[in-house]
């Protein structure tokens, strides 16, 4: 009886063809490279477009960023024959195979977040890494000049070293501060555990008690340096990445001085419009990179941001407009690849 | 001084002990911050969430058995005190629901053990991602911040941080546990040789499922002591350190065999694990280098441990 029915839904639920399909129900699928509170708003924004635009749309991904674990339920939903995926495909090169046999097969792919510049996925809906590195550079200039610290020494943390996002970052962060009369060092291994964390940013506070700042280039790292900054009476400035409300809260009460935001909502949200204006409405899929823009977030606008992190239905609506005015169509949007670095 | 050696080489966790010594004697000659009270103190600190685990873990690899899922229960117990804080539960309460919970993890995995005649590493294989999924489904992967700190309790830490008495509290109970009661000789008895141990009437299921709730209990505490200190709880908190927990007991001269182990030598191993930590960054080693060095520093502390013993004997 059960494969009975197993046997029927796959027949009238799932659409086995690649091609435009009106009138028939779309599944997407979606693996994301693990759980945590980023790749949590990439989930909700994807599941956001599947209500907005009627589709069903199944978020999945390994609890502990294991790429091999990801690669088997990507490959699992491909067996499900979903009718197209978004990916996380972290890292990018170790996702080229398994993404080309899934576009082999019929399906296809775009990705989100990161690439890779030989992926055989239609398109990247990504910010470019790199380029959120300068930026956090720059602001971090100006954070540093306005505390009166014009040189010095800026230590750098990385949770995990090896990863090539955060490569990207760290490189894009150095040549951002190109020029300038601080002192970089070498990324410093924090780790992703949390307690374990605290500790590596404990030892760097006391290593380097007269740095002028602390850069983390993960989630982690701001409520960290927040709390270690509070608790030494410290006077280095900080700067990082992501949008977690304890970070944010960090900026508005002015222990943290800037982060910058990736928009996961709409890593999560474009991919799945996406596809399903390819597969339902018969749209030809986008091709290329749609940057998603970052977001610089000091004290200055902080609070609009607070608003909207911590309120979903303020998030939904801030999103719904920016997305009509910004990423009406989404095929003007996409531009080459950023060039190898 | 001929007594004093010979007392010294009778003193079990003497190749531990000289290699933590060797350590800090190293880095107080090439580092000029490493020994000062304020950097030791924090070394101290941050050996605590280990250290306190180890203590349980002695337990477990003396029985025989190994838990993977202690990192998992520490999320896990982490993430359901700070839910309970942020539903309005009363401190304590909330620290009691965090002890429960560890506790409940803890015989659960003796239990499956027991009933199931699974090797409690089988086990915790299973636990360890069903305890870190639960973590997950419950906080819905996203940080837990939003409770009142106005307590002490998120105020640990006079001049001796709370975690660190904590540690040596647990070190002492577990010492005496371990070392003073008839349970400590019966887990012993248990990882020394199994059949005879059954066939000398000691009751291995009972033993077996109260070292694992132990070692949940324990495993809690670390989680409590880490809400505490950080404010927040999230899914990052405890993941992978099941790995260092077991590295500090067997650094610290617990058989992974079975049969022996030492509690005192466990946290002074939580110790040397910290000690390296501190030492990567005062040395400036590089992010790409500090895991080579971690695992090699980790090796020569056991092979001088092995050395200092074989000497002894």
């Amino acid at each position: 009886m059960r494969r009975a029915l197993l046997a029927a839904f796959l027949v009238v639920g799932c659409d086995t063809s690649s091609g435009p399909a009106a009138g028939k129900p779309v599944k997407v699928g979606y693996v994301l490279h693990g759980l945590n509170s980023f790749t949590q708003v990439i989930k909700k924004g994807a599941e956001q477009a599947g209500k907005d635009l009627g589709v069903e749309v199944e978020v999945t991904g390994p609890a502990g960023f294991v790429p091999t674990e990801a690669i088997a339920m990507f490959e699992g939903m491909v067996q499900k024959r979903k009718a197209g995926l978004v990916v996380v495909p972290q890292p990018g090169e170790v996702w080229v195979v398994p993404i080309r046999q899934a576009v082999q097969a019929g399906v296809p792919v775009v990705t989100a977040n990161v690439t890779s510049l030989d992926s055989p996925a239609s398109a990247w809906f990504g910010q470019d890494e790199y380029q959120s590195g300068v930026l956090l550079a720059t602001e971090l200039r100006k954070q540093l000049e306005a505390a009166g610290k014009k040189e010095g020494r800026v230590v750098v943390g990385m949770c995990a070293p090896g990863v090539r996002v955060l490569a990207d970052r760290y490189a894009g962060f150095k040549k951002g501060m190109e020029g300038s009369r601080y002192e970089i060092s070498e990324p410093f291994d924090v780790t992703p555990e949390n307690t374990s964390n605290y500790s590596a940013w404990e030892n760097l506070g006391g290593k380097y008690k007269e740095m002028a700042a602390a850069v983390g280039l993960c989630s982690v790292d701001i409520p960290n340096l927040a709390k270690l900054k509070s608790r030494s009476g410290a006077t280095w400035v900080i700067a990082g990445y992501d949008l977690n409300v304890e970070t944010l809260e960090a900026i508005k009460s002015g222990v943290a001085q800037v982060t910058v935001g990736q928009h996961p909502y709409l890593q999560g949200y474009l991919p799945v419009r996406a596809l399903v204006e390819h597969l339902r409405d018969g749209k030809p899929l986008v091709k290329g990179w749609v940057d998603v823009g970052t977001e610089v977030v000091t004290r200055q606008n902080v609070d609009d941001l607070l608003l909207r992190e911590k309120d979903e239905a303020k998030e939904k609506q801030w999103y719904a407009d920016h997305v009509g005015k910004t990423f009406k169509d989404l095929a003007s949007q996409a531009r080459p690849f950023p060039k190898a670095r | 001084m001929n007594t004093f050696a010979a007392r010294l080489r009778r003193f079990e966790e003497v190749g531990v002990l000289g290699a933590l010594v060797a350590l800090c004697v190293a880095l107080t000659v090439v580092t000029d911050s490493f020994f000062s009270a304020v950097n030791l103190l924090q070394v101290a600190r941050q050996a605590s969430t280990t250290g306190i685990m180890a203590v349980g873990m002695v337990f477990v690899l003396t029985m025989g058995d190994v838990d993977l899922s202690v990192g998992s229960i520490l999320t896990l117990v982490n993430i359901l005190a700070a839910v309970a804080l942020r539903e309005g539960l009363p401190l304590p309460l909330a620290v009691l629901v965090g002890l429960a919970a560890g506790a409940a993890c803890g015989f659960t995995n003796g239990g499956l053990s027991v009933l199931l005649r699974i090797p409690t590493i089988i086990v915790t294989l299973g636990t360890m991602s069903i305890y870190y999924g639960l973590a997950l489904v419950i906080s819905k992967a996203t940080p837990i911040s939003q409770f009142s700190k106005e307590s002490l309790f998120f105020e640990l830490g006079g001049k001796i941080p709370t975690s660190v008495l904590t540690m040596l509290a647990v070190g002492l109970a577990g010492w005496v546990l371990f070392h003073r009661t008839p349970f400590g000789r019966r887990v012993q008895a248990i990882g020394s040789n199994l059949q005879a141990a059954r066939f000398s009437g000691i009751p291995i299921p009972r033993t077996r499922i109260l070292v694992m709730t132990g070692m949940g209990a324990a495993s809690a505490v670390a989680g409590i002591l880490a809400l505490a200190f950080l404010q927040s709880a999230d899914p990052s908190t405890g993941p992978g350190l099941e790995l260092f927990v077991i590295a500090a007991a067997i650094i610290g001269g617990t058989a992974l065999s079975g049969g022996s182990g030492s509690i005192l030598g466990a946290i002074l191993g939580a110790l040397i694990i910290a000690v390296i930590r501190n030492g990567l960054v005062l040395l400036e080693v590089s992010a790409y280098w500090s895991r080579v060095v971690t695992g090699a520093v980790i090796i020569a502390a056991v092979a001088v441990d092995y050395l200092i013993k074989r000497r002894s004997s």
